[in-house]
């Protein structure tokens, strides 16, 4: 097999393995992303987290018979690894100095095909997984519980230990069988590489990969439902009124999803600023697209979360009016193509900084090889981006705007603490 | 990746740096200026100034230099260390010609609007891991600016923010990094143009040395009621990086708890479930330098986590680590100065890091050599000398009592 210098490799093997190789000389390092479609989202009942502690078995520990393990191997060639569970899929991503490369496609192959967790490490690393959630209680609190809000019932994707504590190795096996097979997952090599060599290797070491497709999650989302779901609250730093706002699906409504991320960036930007200035209802106001302020990070229903300040005595109806106000001046006027430009120009930024991580862009590659399939080559990588960003027109976001003004959306009352 | 770069100084003092990157859709700028708080009672000016710079001048209102930047597309972005300020920018590549004329503007003509009517309430008690730092520094180094809690925010009015920035946003000391694909001799010229008529300094804001330069070592407790986490928290003794010996100890670091196959998250994580993650560092700014190890387990543990910490210190420094261990370290330490410079920000951060140090810009690539060439027996001579718990602070803060002397955290 032959790619042309500078072309990005899309193949897929024999069990339906999807690979993705970039070729990106001169800075002597590769990174490797194995994108598995199972997140949160396919936790068995009962064992809430079983994906999360699926992805921590994922990296077999030292032992007498292999000292180093797969992070030891990893790191003993120079590089790094880690991993992250997301409701609707799992990423693990390495980067390490391109020389390493053989090695480290032939250990992303043996951790799956050998994967055999015993009990004692289940018991472990559930406790591990515990000490991970209080660490990021802060943050993650805010972020699930708007989702919840928007989402009622849908729960995150960092487990309940308790749960978990009933979890057995057996049971562990079970869920990876199930959901990490060739028709599942997507490997991606970007950097110092060449794609056919690449090719030749992976088929090699990962053709004796179960043949299975994706399974659908057994606990989707719950749709929104008409209006402004039943507020909550969370302490917070500020008392506050946090909205989550439903994004359109980035799989099938690409370009209007894109639209929602423009206008959030021209909201924060300038629209929400200005009206913080001028409107006595709100003491500060910002928005932030995409789950944990990541878009495009996930296939699942997506949202942006829209955080207004509330000065003493102003209630949650009143900021929320003065939200929607600020949304209405967009929805009616189509932003002049200074301003336009201005936001685009802003996100063009961000998107030259992901592009330039080759760690970012093999995890962009595998996404969007698994979770958004179905578009044409060369128009659904982290290349495309920037293209597809430039062709939001100012119409686009007034349209935006319009529908968020029309959809339901999640109420959080963010209680200073 | 080693890149050709110039460095000149111009006539005001400013350092700059011009690092070439074929072919990049963004310049990256980053100016550093010393502006460590050497006097408390300044704590609320610097703070407001750093917030406010770059975002109004003389010619421009913040509205308007908003745009300016929107139109160059541009990214500024201010971030205040212990020692230094440093400005951010990432631009398009068309864009860096008038970046830079923006930032003269904003350097030499600043302009302090629109200013809080009152100072901002009294921060809250500090929370725990504010307090065992500044307890740890305290304890292992002496009472010292970097340990001293910030005293209650002051009122802060235009002249006195104008007269700040003439003091300590100045060129002389400081230093400008560009990574650019555009030709550095035309850099060279438009910084010169843009910024020679900025004026002033050096401003003599760098932190003074700590009364002592090893750690007092100990044990310290800190009780802090209503934490969701016990934490632990250490000081023990380095050399700089600059210094003799320093790849060794590096390489015992990474061992002690300086990358996930650490002796340290091999016993605290894997083996008892006691963190999720551990680590160990070294730290380095002009007051000293030390080595930290820090975690947080769940409320009741620290005395566990310390007596744990201290036991992987004491195998370290007696027993040294393996050959095996001591050459991962060597080859992840080679590593990760490849990878932890991956992106064109990361680093002109770093080189403009090493500039303002007086390091050399291509510091790291050299330092990867010294690394290679560390030994066994050199590690494991480092682990003697900087590892053992006797010589090693060790600190944490825990909800509950636990079995070792303890102190209550002042209100």
């Amino acid at each position: 097999m032959s790619v042309p210098a500078g072309r990005v490799l899309a193949d897929r093997l024999g069990n339906g393995l999807r690979l993705t190789v970039e070729p990106e000389p001169g800075r002597g390092l590769v990174a490797v992303a194995l994108t598995v479609a199972a997140g949160g989202a396919h936790d068995p009942a009962g064992r809430h987290g079983m994906a999360h502690l699926v992805e921590h078995l994922m990296f077999p520990r030292g032992t007498a018979a292999d000292p180093d393990g797969h992070v030891g191997r990893v790191e003993g060639a120079g590089g790094t690894c880690n991993a992250e569970t997301h409701r609707d899929h799992t990423v693990f991503h390495t980067v390490a100095p391109a020389d390493a490369l053989p090695g480290i496609l032939e250990w992303e192959a043996r951790r799956l095909l050998d994967f055999a967790p015993d009990d004692a490490v289940v018991r472990t690393e559930t406790e591990v997984i515990g000490a991970e959630i209080r660490g990021a209680v802060g943050g993650g609190r805010l972020w699930d519980t708007a989702y919840a809000s928007l989402h009622p019932g849908s729960r995150d994707s960092y487990g309940t230990v308790a749960e978990l504590r009933r979890a057995t190795a057996a049971e562990a096996l079970a869920f990876q069988r199930a959901h990490y097979t060739a028709g599942a997952m997507a490997l991606t090599v970007v950097g110092d590489a060449d794609p056919a060599r690449v090719a030749e290797r992976v088929e090699e070491l990962f053709g004796e990969v179960a043949a299975a497709p994706a399974r659908t999650a057994g606990q989707p989302a719950a749709a929104p439902g008409p209006g402004p779901g039943p507020a909550g609250s969370i302490p917070y730093g500020a008392s506050g009124t946090a909205l989550a706002l439903p994004l359109p699906d980035a799989a099938g409504e690409r370009h209007a999803y894109l639209a929602h991320v423009v206008l959030a960036e021209l909201l924060g930007r300038a629209r929400l600023p200005r009206a913080v200035r001028t409107d006595a209802r709100i003491a500060s106001a910002n928005v932030i697209c995409g789950y944990y302020g990541q878009w495009l990070a996930s296939a699942a229903p997506d949202l942006a979360l829209a955080l207004l300040g509330r000065p003493d005595g102003v209630g949650t109806g009143e900021a929320v009016a003065a939200w929607e106000d600020v949304l209405r001046g967009v929805a009616a006027a189509p932003p002049s193509d200074t301003e336009h430009r201005r936001t685009l120009n802003a996100l063009l930024v961000n998107c030259h900084r992901q592009a330039d991580s080759l760690a970012a862009r093999a995890v962009a590659h595998g996404r969007a090889a698994l979770l958004f399939p179905g578009r044409l080559p060369g128009d659904n990588g982290p290349g495309a981006l920037a293209g597809q960003l430039a062709r939001v027109t100012p119409a686009d976001v007034s349209a935006a705007a319009r529908r968020l003004l029309a959809a339901p959306y999640g109420v959080t009352e963010l209680v200073n603490s | 990746m080693k890149r050709p770069w110039v460095r000149s100084t111009l006539g005001n003092g400013l350092q700059v740096v011009v690092v070439e990157a074929p072919g990049a859709p963004l310049a990256e700028l980053r100016l550093v200026v010393p502006y460590a708080l050497t006097e408390p009672r300044e704590a609320s000016t610097r703070e407001l100034l750093a917030a406010r710079l770059g975002t109004g001048s003389t010619t421009l209102d913040r509205r308007a230099v908003a745009d300016r930047t929107a139109d160059l597309g541009a990214e500024l972005s201010t971030v205040v260390t212990v020692e230094q300020l440093l400005l951010s920018v990432s631009v398009l590549s068309g864009g860096l010609e008038g970046t830079l004329e923006l930032l003269g503007d904003l350097l030499v003509r600043p302009a302090y609007r629109d200013l809080p009517a009152a100072p901002p309430p009294s921060p809250r008690r500090a929370g725990p891991r504010t307090a065992l730092r500044r307890a740890v520094l305290t304890h292992a180094f002496g009472p010292h600016p970097l340990a001293a809690a910030p005293p209650p925010p002051g009122p802060v009015t235009p002249d006195g923010l104008d007269a700040f920035h003439r003091r300590a946003v100045v060129p002389a000391g400081s230093v400008l990094l560009v990574m650019t694909g555009a030709d550095p001799a035309r850099v060279l010229r438009l910084v010169a143009e843009h910024l020679g008529p900025w004026a002033g300094g050096p401003s003599g804001l760098t932190l003074p040395p700590f009364g002592r330069t090893a750690p007092a070592p100990g044990r310290l407790a800190l009780r802090h009621p209503g934490t969701g986490q016990a934490l632990l928290l250490t000081a023990g003794p380095a050399v700089p990086s600059t210094g003799p010996g320093h790849a060794a100890l590096h390489l015992a670091q990474l061992v002690l708890g300086g990358h996930a196959s650490s002796r340290l998250t091999r016993r605290l994580r894997e083996r008892h479930a006691l963190a999720y993650a551990v680590s160990a560092a070294l730290r380095e700014n002009a007051a000293g330098s030390w080595l930290e190890i820090e975690c947080a387990g769940a409320p009741g543990t620290a005395d566990r986590l310390a007596v744990e910490a201290a036991d992987v210190l004491r195998e370290l420094a007696e027993d040294g680590p393996t050959p095996q261990e001591a050459e991962r370290a060597r080859r992840y330490a080679a590593g990760f100065t490849r990878f932890a410079l991956a992106t064109r920000a990361e680093e002109a951060s770093a080189l403009a890091g090493f500039a303002a140090r007086g390091m050399d810009v291509d510091w790291l690539p050299a330092y990867a050599e010294a690394a290679g060439r560390v030994t066994h027996a050199e590690v494991t001579a480092a682990c003697r000398e900087f590892l053992h718990p006797a010589k090693t602070l060790l600190a944490t803060a825990d909800a509950t009592e636990g079995h070792e002397g303890k102190e209550d955290e002042a209100p």
